[in-house]
């Protein structure tokens, strides 16, 4: 796909380009002609069915994985240049860390890969924002699963990226740690893509909403547009399933 | 910081029980040196036939730098070039490779000691052989299945040249003769041939790297669907647990020893089953004959390598909190281990019914059927037995060894190695299978009367958080 020169350049100041992608797994369509767009500190949530293919839009931003067809650009680069790669924090849905390693050992290899600035201080500030000081020696097996899910994240954004990719960020997390998480998600100045089943996440973290179905886009808009649909004595959820319904 | 990196991403390919593996196998070597193993030429050439060609075949087959789910979840989405990654990745691996390989084969370099010339031929080989696996596994990453074949053959036949005395062999520097310089010669152009195209080979946009998950991999699609509906749930456990069969392997490739459950369905394995017996039987009848040793060796293989794969891989992926809700947890462990033990028979049926038969031709001592119709059910269930009790540390902990390494794994090595003396002893002495018995009562103890080990012992997993 060629782009003009205006297009480039206006490509080069937004997070993310995601333009006409599509991928499949054999004849599974995953992605289908998928567009969006999300400019400098804009925080959107993706949401969909199971198997709409929110993961693998995700890993395609990320640059684990290549679109069949369609141009995907962060801040103009390709999702899996070293340039596109310093500005993405991706977190996978049930990621791991690295067992043998202890959470801060973790944290200072995966800083030092991704050069993130003042290591120390900055695995100080995580560990302590993330209420991880007491397992800090610990190797990540004799870990809970929330408190590795807060080590993932903590590695996804240790490196302070501005734009983060997160599949269902607060997974395994319990409700006072979930807001520890909003607390500091909300003092983020990137831009995010957040993939969730959970309305109360996406409507918590982000302002704006992309609901998928079947690779492609159902719906796109602002959260207080989505619960002005929701007025006439209609829950959220009950909107979001119509939408759904509809197109499946 | 490259130092602390290094080794940073080292720790994260094996750990410190590693260093008991190696202590553990160069022990082993010396003690067959010690004991005179080595007094014939041929068992060090075995030996270091066999590793090599474990760590250089399966390599080139997998082909790729395996990583694991953390490398893949953030090394890879880190902002860091190929070109420095993989070089630090080859690093690592080969110190990881080199000192088990090295470990296992240093001593018998021993043999070459009344001559400096070829020690220092010996030394260059083993070093050649500890890279060339990695080497070839970047060339290969991403090939396609037949060119890796084709390969993985011409590897073997040429590793194989050196015990039919071919100096271009890989184990030849061994003969301490002229030839060493040639195997040696050999050995170090591919290597350096390799190392070279593979570091060629990388470029921003390939990824020379193979991930290695801890997943059961159904082999077979089990198509044809089973009836459970009108069963009796303990029949429906045997029935399910017999029919499919969860096999672990285990490859050593670059510098990682990997172990995987394949899950395939025992209908199938007991047709590659008759179709190896039938193999096994016209090699046995038409060319070999009791007097050769081979035949006697061969078979105690077969042996145990039927026991180490038919009990060794169900419970890494079972899910035991399933009987917690469907029936008494001791009578779902008896069900599992009853229908492993019916299944370890009916798999080895077919070399039960070749052995009787060579047995009346007068080619096979009168102990070999046993094996099969006795030895083999039994251990696999005292097998079974064990690796029930050491789930804790296997499960999880299983998927890229020794990166993550437990020495609780080894516990399994002396267990293993005690079976392939009392399969010996069985050929040798027919009546040693009765010895079994004690064994057998061990697993007919564990379940039937071993109620609150299975109850605290899979409250205790739940609770670890393995099952």
């Amino acid at each position: 796909m060629e782009f003009s020169d205006t297009e480039l350049a206006t490509e080069a100041q937004i997070p993310l380009s995601f333009r006409n992608v599509t991928k499949s797994y054999g004849k599974n369509i995953a992605v289908n002609g998928l567009n969006i767009e999300i400019k400098n500190g804009e925080k959107v949530a993706l949401l969909g069915e199971n198997g709409a293919g929110k993961s693998t839009t995700l890993k395609i931003i990320s640059g684990l994985m290549r679109p069949d067809a369609g141009s995907v650009r962060i801040y103009g680069h390709l999702p899996s240049s070293i340039s596109a790669k310093k500005h993405i924090g991706y977190l996978p849905e049930d990621p791991s860390p690295y067992l043998n390693l202890s959470v801060r050992e973790n944290l200072e290899y995966i800083g030092a890969i991704r050069q993130a600035r003042n290591l120390e201080s900055r695995i100080d500030d995580l560990i302590y924002n993330l209420q991880l000081k007491n397992y800090e020696k610990q190797k990540p097996l004799s870990l809970s699963r929330g408190n590795r899910q807060k080590l993932c994240l903590a590695l996804s954004i240790i490196h302070e990226p501005s734009f983060c990719v997160m599949d269902e960020p607060l997974n395994y997390l319990d409700i006072p740690t979930q807001e520890i998480i909003f607390q500091y998600f909300e003092n983020m100045n990137s831009s995010f893509i957040i993939s969730t089943h959970i309305l109360s996440i996406a409507r918590r973290l982000t302002e704006r909403i992309i609901i998928i179905s079947s690779g492609a886009k159902i719906w796109d808009g602002k959260l207080a547009e989505l619960e002005e649909m929701g007025k006439n004595g209609k829950t959220m959820e009950n909107v979001l399933s119509e939408l759904m319904k509809n197109v499946s | 910081m490259f130092l602390k990196l290094l080794t940073l991403l080292i720790r994260t390919r094996f750990s410190k029980s590693y260093l008991i593996i190696i202590s553990l196998v160069f022990l082993y070597s010396i003690l067959a040196l010690w004991m005179g193993f080595t007094a014939s030429f041929f068992i060090p050439q075995y030996y270091l036939g066999f590793i090599f060609a474990i760590f250089l075949v399966p390599s080139t087959y997998i082909g790729g730098l395996s990583i694991n789910e953390a490398d893949r979840d953030f090394l890879f989405t880190s902002a860091i070039r190929n070109r420095d990654l993989i070089p630090t990745f080859y690093l690592a691996q080969a110190i990881a490779s080199s000192l088990i390989f090295m470990s296992a084969t240093l001593v018998y370099l021993t043999l070459l000691a009344g001559n400096l010339l070829y020690l220092a031929y010996g030394i260059i080989s083993v070093i050649c052989m500890s890279l060339l696996p990695i080497s070839m596994s970047l060339n290969m990453a991403g090939k396609g299945s037949i060119m890796k074949i084709s390969i993985c053959t011409l590897e073997f036949l040429w590793i194989l040249s050196s015990f039919f005395g071919y100096t271009i062999g890989p184990i030849s520097f061994l003969d301490g003769g002229p030839g060493s310089l040639i195997s040696m010669l050999v050995l170090l152009t591919i290597t350096v041939i390799t190392t070279s195209l593979a570091f060629l080979s990388i470029n921003a946009e390939s990824l020379p790297f193979r991930f290695y998950s801890f997943s059961a991999r159904n082999k077979d699609r089990f198509t044809r669907t089973q009836k459970f509906a009108g069963m009796r749930s303990e029949k429906a456990v045997i029935k399910l647990n017999f029919t499919q069969v969860d096999f672990t392997s285990r490859v050593a490739s670059v510098g990682n020893i990997r172990v995987r459950v394949n899950r395939i369905s025992v209908y199938r394995l007991f047709v590659v089953m008759c179709v190896f017996s039938a193999a096994y039987f016209a090699v046995s009848f038409f060319y070999i004959r009791m007097e050769n040793f081979q035949i006697f060796i061969a078979t105690s293989y077969i042996a145990w390598f039927l026991i180490i794969a038919m009990s060794s891989g169900t419970m890494s992926k079972e899910r035991a909190w399933l009987s917690l809700s469907a029936m008494p947890i001791e009578s779902y462990m008896r069900l599992l281990m009853i229908s492993k033990i019916i299944q370890a028979l009916f798999v080895s049926l077919p070399f039960s019914i070749v052995t009787i038969f060579l047995v009346f031709e007068g080619i096979l001592p009168t102990s070999v059927p046993l094996l099969f119709l006795f030895v083999v059910p039994s251990f696999a269930g005292i097998n079974f037995t064990i690796s029930l009790i050491r789930k804790p540390y296997q499960v999880l902990q299983e998927d890229i060894l020794p990166s993550i390494y437990n020495s609780s794994q080894f516990m399994t090595v002396p267990i293993s190695l005690f079976m392939l003396f009392f399969i010996f002893l069985v050929m040798i002495y027919p009546f040693a299978f009765l010895l079994l018995i004690p064994g057998t009562l061990l697993v007919i103890f564990a379940s039937f009367f071993s109620r609150f080990y299975w109850q605290n012992g899979i409250y205790r997993w739940i609770e670890m958080g393995y099952v």
